[in-house]
């Protein structure tokens, strides 16, 4: 049997995760928190794991390595140079290791991370059928290089560049590529597009391979979008090695339980969307809908050491956001509540959000509301209302105190998703909201007195 | 199923690429041709049908596949 390589997507961070494997044995790449999902390919193929490796201490999520590893007593591989605090196997550049008919080797591509290190996948013949690439060598793009911190910025993109040119020059054209990043993760330094590669068709257009360096470099740095405040929690618990998710539920809590619990201020996720939220809803719980985001965006608002209430309209959608959240170390949860329709109505905290269209602007005065554009600042420059205050969503939580009281916040983003948060947001930061649920696309300009772009 | 003019494949995009790229597919397409969409994006469930009934191009079919979703519009 030839090898084979099995794809773990992990869309709502923009990650992918692998099991190489020889029909018998498997190595396992970088895999998320949520092991079931592994154990899930391992069985249907009835494979053998010799080793889990990873790339690099992740950024963007708690690995499932440590967990998995130890479950299936294999080989825990890391580079030898990450300080961490269990036993494992530290690999240097250029070492081998041996599973059933395939062979891995390491390769040293620093970049994403000091120490990342890309794995070259061979056959039984030596022929180079794939490579795992982590946070180096994406598809159409490369692993972003300021997550370590700003001091660093710039030597690892300088080692970025000549990571990916490496690989290039020593990993056979042929060879598939296999990032973890880049699928939508913000571990990306920007959004790939395609859905497979080569080492050949990367040549033809990954900035790193067809830029000077210096083009590459002036790119890399001016292209980099903020990313999620999580991150930063999320090595640090990556190198205690973490446990595995546990799939059990929270306590199931009522209404008197969960309106006593925000009276405390404590951080109630309602999940229910937009229009049933904000119809009906119990003051200071922060609306993030069930999307692909959803921990990116709530990595931002809610401090990572919460211990958090769900609440949702059915017992799988509560589950499903207990899964995502796990995978980025949100997992002190203290209970959930399925909210039935009506379920908030006629209680004291209960409050309502107007959801209106840009159209709706054309009813107040201008001096009878304030408008927030909570939108990246690329996206504000690309042309924006007039008399739009910008706070980009992420830096809403320290900079709340910028938006004027005393009137209504109009709050728009690109689609309504980072606005409903944020108008949440603000009622639990006793400001009034009213959510503009309308399209505000790159380079659109919404309202009667528009500004062109570049104003 | 009508004549599908165009495919984007908007796999791997996050909010709110899905919706940008989708915008500049119709804009290439003449009225009546009807333009497929892809996504990973399970947000895209929810704001392609609200794009597309926000700019009165017609969706024909909106697939919810779990982690991929399919779009069908006709352009207005």
């Amino acid at each position: 049997m030839s090898i084979q390589i099995v794809t773990i997507e992990t869309p709502s961070l923009g990650d992918r995760s692998y099991v190489a494997h020889d029909g018998s044995k498997a190595v396992v790449v970088d895999p998320q928190r949520d092991i079931d999902r592994v154990l899930d390919v391992l069985h249907e193929h009835n494979l053998d794991v010799t080793h889990v490796v990873e790339t690099h201490v992740h950024n963007d999520y708690v690995t499932g390595g440590h967990a998995l590893a130890t479950m299936l007593d294999a080989a825990y591989c890391l580079n030898a140079d990450d300080e961490v605090h269990f036993d494992r196997v530290g690999l240097s550049d250029g070492d081998v290791l041996e599973s059933g008919l395939m062979r891995v080797r390491a390769l040293l591509t620093p970049g994403h991370t000091p120490t990342h290190l890309s794995y070259v996948l061979l056959d039984a013949e030596g022929n180079e059928v794939g490579v795992f690439t982590g946070g180096s060598m994406l598809f159409g793009t490369v692993g972003r290089p300021d997550l370590i911190g700003p001091h660093m910025t710039m030597e690892l993109a300088k080692a970025q560049y000549h990571s990916v040119q490496r690989i290039a020059a020593e990993v056979d054209d042929a060879a598939s590529v296999h990032p973890t990043h880049g699928f939508g993760s913000h571990c990306s330094a920007t959004q790939a597009t395609k859905q497979s590669s080569t080492v050949g068709t990367e040549k033809g257009d990954n900035p790193a391979l067809v830029k000077s360096e210096e083009e590459f470099l002036q790119e890399l740095i001016d292209g980099l979008t903020p990313y999620p405040t999580y991150y930063r929690h999320m090595a640090p618990a990556n190198v205690l090695g973490p446990e595995a998710f546990d799939a059990t539920p929270p306590e199931a809590f009522d209404l008197d339980r969960v309106a006593a619990l925000l009276r405390e201020g404590a951080w109630v996720v309602d999940l229910r969307n937009r229009r049933d939220f904000n119809a009906s809803f119990l003051a200071g719980a922060i609306n993030a809908e069930l999307r692909n985001d959803l921990p990116n965006y709530l990595g931002w608002m809610v401090p990572f050491e919460e211990h958090l209430v769900l609440v949702g309209d059915d017992a799988t959608v509560l589950d499903e956001a207990q899964r995502m959240l796990s995978r980025i170390g949100y997992d002190r949860l203290q209970g959930r509540m399925v909210a039935e329709a009506g379920a908030f109505a006629g209680h004291e905290l209960e409050r309502t959000v107007e959801v209106r269209n840009f159209d709706g602007l054309d009813l107040v005065g201008p001096d009878e509301r304030t408008i927030l554009d909570v939108r990246d600042t690329w996206e504000y420059e690309s042309g924006h209302h007039r008399d739009a205050v910008h706070i980009p969503f992420h830096e809403l939580p320290e900079r709340i105190g910028e938006v004027p009281r005393g009137r209504p916040v109009w709050i728009y983003c690109a689609t309504g998703a980072r606005a409903t948060i944020a108008a949440s947001f603000l009622v639990r930061s006793g400001l009034e909201a009213v959510l503009i649920d309308d399209f505000c696309l790159p380079g659109d300009v919404p309202g009667e007195k528009a500004v062109p772009a570049g104003v | 199923m009508p004549d599908v003019a165009q495919t984007l494949d908007a796999s791997g995009l996050a909010c709110p690429m899905p919706v940008v790229r989708t915008r500049q597919a119709i804009d290439q397409l003449e009225s009546g041709q009807v333009l497929e969409v892809i996504s990973t994006d399970r947000g895209s469930l929810q704001d392609i049908p609200a794009w597309a009934g926000s700019t009165g191009n017609r969706l024909i079919e909106s697939n919810d596949g779990g982690d991929r979703f399919t779009f069908l519009i006709e352009k207005a």
